[in-house]
């Protein structure tokens, strides 16, 4: 049986922080999936992976909730809107912003799934 | 970073600024049941000749007396063929410009439409004697600002004066909720 990967390694790897509730239980990462163009990730994402995107505006939480995403990492330093967040709180979906870019985001996250033999 | 359409906006309309408008027509429509987002930025600026027409949204063009064509129509060329849409430039020297950009409402890579006050009132701020208008149509409902009507309330005070652009966002802000909620239009009209 794989191991799932833990929440607060990837937290800590990833030097993510949190824009969801405290309170919201966080799912299984399975994967992940990196991307900013909302119909590939529509098409291309997995259910149960993590979504690392530049995009930070509403329609971000629709997608993730759609495909049914793990959560979501918004990379670059930037930082979601206030209407972002209420929408992320009511879907129930896991919102990250990390400084790291995507690519290292992506970098890092995938060296620790693959320690995990994820990918 | 482009990322919301109001940023493409305030983008051409800056190119309209440069071209030495002063006056500009900004109108934003939105009807969602006819599965339609469309804006245009209408100027009396100088106007583009028709062999820089020809390279508008070639983002490795760029004209050398210094005058800003820049990477802003090339995006916005990019961000509408995301989508299926249409962008339409036509421009006649001494006359000005007219940029149309058409999304389709639902497409899921139509970058969301943003925060147009903040667009207008940035558009405002240093150019207090620019005429603007504004117009918002939301599900057949309108909402328009003209910049000459609010400058002969103002009795003498300067369009762009920080309290008076903190005013107008503001107003802008709530007008637009109140389009938007589709609410009474009568109080949009009270406000200004």
């Amino acid at each position: 049986m794989v191991k799932l990967i833990d929440w607060q390694e990837i937290i800590a790897e990833l030097e993510l922080t949190a824009h969801h509730h405290k309170a919201l239980a966080l799912p299984p990462v399975y994967g992940a999936y990196c991307g900013d163009m909302m119909s590939d990730v529509l098409a291309r994402a997995r259910r149960g992976s993590l979504w690392i995107t530049i995009q930070r505006h509403r329609n971000v939480i629709a997608v993730a909730s759609l495909v049914g995403l793990s959560g979501v990492v918004i990379s670059g330093g930037r930082v979601p809107p206030p209407d972002t967040v209420d929408l992320a709180e009511r879907e129930g979906v896991p919102l990250f912003s990390t400084p790291l870019d995507s690519f290292h985001a992506a970098g890092r996250l995938y060296n620790l799934l693959i320690r995990r033999g994820k990918c | 970073m482009l990322e919301e359409l109001a940023h493409h906006i305030l983008d051409v309309a800056r190119n309209s600024l440069e071209a030495g408008a002063t006056r500009v027509e900004i109108v934003v429509e939105e009807d969602p049941a006819g599965d339609l987002l469309r804006f245009s930025v209408v100027d009396n600026g100088s106007g583009i000749p028709p062999y820089v027409q020809r390279h508008l949204t070639n983002p490795f063009f760029t004209t050398k007396s210094g005058k800003k064509v820049g990477l802003g129509l090339p995006f916005l060329q990019a961000a509408v063929e995301r989508c299926g849409g249409n962008l339409e430039i036509k421009s006649e020297v001494g006359r000005g410009t007219k940029v149309t950009a058409t999304f389709p409402y639902y497409c899921w890579d139509r970058p969301p439409l943003g925060d147009m006050p903040r667009t207008i009132v940035s558009l405002l701020a240093g150019n207090g004697h620019l005429n603007l208008c504004y117009r918002h149509i939301f599900q057949g409902q309108s909402f328009k600002m003209d910049t000459a009507e609010i400058r002969s309330r103002l009795k003498g005070i300067p369009l762009d004066a920080p309290e008076v652009l903190l005013w107008l966002r503001q107003y802008l802000e709530e007008n637009l909720d109140i389009l938007f909620g589709g609410g009474d239009h009568e109080v949009a009209r009270r406000a200004g």
